[in-house]
C-alpha cells in the first residue's frame, strides 16, 4: 500500500517531505492537504513518513561537545612542533629564492640551447657553402681523384643531415626550456 | 572568537592563537561530521581530534582560497574516511562474519540504553546506501540544514536535495509495515 501510494502519487511525496520540513509554501501545503483528504494511500504515507522522520530526529538529535574536548586536543598539540611565524616567514623567503634561482638557471639552460643551435646551422651552412664551392675544385685539380666524388659528397651530405637534425634538436629544446622559463 | 577574527590572526602568523580560536567554533561541526561518516561517537570523537591535530598541522599552508570552513571539513572528511577505511580493513580481517558491522550500526550517535525505536532507526540507516546515509545523518544532526550538510560534504546544496529525497523515500518503503501490504 505505502509502495503504491509512493508509485501512484510520486509528485506528492516530494511535497510530504517539504510539508513535514516546514518548506512547503503556503498554498501547496493547502493544496497536498486537500489531497491528503482524498487520497487515504498518501495520507497513510504522509503518517509513516512524519513517524520516521521523529524517529530520525529523536536519534540524531544535534549533538554538541564541550570545553572538554579542548583539553586533550590542546594537550597533544604541546607534543608537536610549534609553528613559528619567524620561521615560516624565512621559509617562504628561501622558497621565493630557489625558485628565482631555478627560473634563471632554466632561462640560461635555454639560451645556450639556442644558441648552439643557431652556430650548428651556421656550422652547416658554412659547410655546405664549402661543399659546393670547393670540394668540386679541389677533385677537378687532381684528376686522379674523380672517381671518389660522389663519396666524398654522399660523406659531405650525410654530415651536413647530423649536424641540421641535431641543430633542430637544440632549438626545439630550447625553444621547450624558453616556453617553461616565461 | 569570530571566524574573521581567526583569519586575522592567521594573517599575521599567530597560528596558536588562531588555533585556540577555531577549536570552539569548528568543533560540533567537525564532530558531527565524523559521527555521519563513522556512525559510532566515541570514533567520531576520536577523529574529531585527529582532525583537528591535521588541522594544526596544514596552518602554515593554509592560503585562504577556500573558506576556513570548506577547508576544515575537507580535512575531517578525509581523516573520518581514512578511519572508516582502517576500521573496515581491520573488520574484514578480524571479523568475517560481519557482526562488527552491525555493531557500529547499533552504536550510532547517541547515548548508552536507547529504547528499540532507536535501534530500529539504526537498521534502516545502515540499509541505505552510504551517501545517501551520511547526507540524511548530517541533515537530523545539523538541524536540518541543506546548506550546512553541502559545506560539510562538499557538495551542491541540489545533489544534498536529491540524496536526502531519495533515502526518506527509500526508508518509506523500507518501514512499510506487512499490515499495511495488500
Amino acid at each position: 500500500m505505502m509502495q503504491d501510494a509512493i508509485n501512484r502519487c510520486a509528485g506528492r511525496t516530494e511535497e510530504l517531505l517539504l510539508m513535514i520540513d516546514g518548506t512547503l509554501a503556503p498554498p501547496a501545503r493547502a493544496s497536498l492537504e486537500r489531497h491528503l483528504a482524498g487520497c487515504p494511500a498518501c495520507e497513510r504515507l504522509a503518517a509513516r513518513l512524519q513517524s520516521l522522520d521523529t524517529a530520525l530526529a529523536s536519534r540524531l538529535s544535534a549533538t554538541v561537545l564541550n570545553d572538554a574536548f579542548d583539553r586533550p586536543v590542546l594537550a597533544r598539540l604541546e607534543a608537536l612542533p610549534q609553528h613559528d611565524p619567524a620561521s615560516a616567514a624565512e621559509r617562504r623567503v628561501r622558497a621565493e629564492r630557489v625558485r628565482t634561482a631555478a627560473l634563471a638557471d632554466l632561462r640560461a639552460s635555454a639560451r645556450r640551447a639556442l644558441g648552439s643551435g643557431l652556430l650548428d646551422i651556421a656550422g652547416v651552412g658554412a659547410l655546405l657553402w664549402a661543399g659546393g664551392r670547393l670540394v668540386p675544385r679541389l677533385l677537378e685539380s687532381v684528376g686522379q681523384y674523380a672517381a671518389t666524388l660522389p663519396a666524398v659528397s654522399g660523406l659531405v651530405t650525410a654530415v651536413a643531415v647530423a649536424s641540421l637534425a641535431l641543430a633542430a634538436a637544440c632549438l626545439v629544446a630550447g625553444v621547450e626550456r624558453l616556453g617553461r622559463a616565461t | 572568537m569570530t571566524e574573521g577574527e581567526v583569519l586575522a590572526l592567521l594573517e599575521q602568523g599567530r597560528h596558536r592563537a588562531a588555533f585556540e580560536g577555531l577549536l570552539p567554533l569548528f568543533r560540533d561541526r567537525v564532530f558531527r561530521l565524523a559521527c555521519a561518516i563513522l556512525r559510532e561517537r566515541a570514533a567520531a570523537e576520536d577523529v574529531a581530534q585527529d582532525a583537528f591535530i591535521n588541522v594544526w598541522r596544514g596552518l602554515p599552508r593554509y592560503d585562504g582560497r577556500a573558506a576556513l570552513g570548506t577547508w576544515i571539513y575537507a580535512i575531517t572528511r578525509n581523516t573520518a574516511l581514512m578511519e572508516l577505511r582502517r576500521r573496515r580493513a581491520c573488520v574484514s580481517l578480524d571479523d568475517p562474519e560481519g557482526s562488527e558491522g552491525a555493531r557500529i550500526s547499533a552504536s550510532l550517535v547517541g547515548d548508552d540504553g536507547q529504547p528499540p525505536e532507536a535501534h530500529g532507526v539504526d537498521r534502516l540507516l545502515a540499509a541505505l546506501p552510504e551517501s545517501e546515509r551520511r547526507v540524511v545523518t548530517l541533515f537530523y544532526l545539523e538541524d536540518r540544514s541543506c546548506e550546512a550538510v553541502a559545506e560539510a560534504l562538499g557538495m551542491p546544496v541540489g545533489t544534498v536535495k536529491n540524496h536526502l529525497f531519495r533515502a526518506r523515500k527509500r526508508l518509506a518503503s523500507m518501514v512499510e509495515p506487512s499490515g499495511e501490504s495488500r
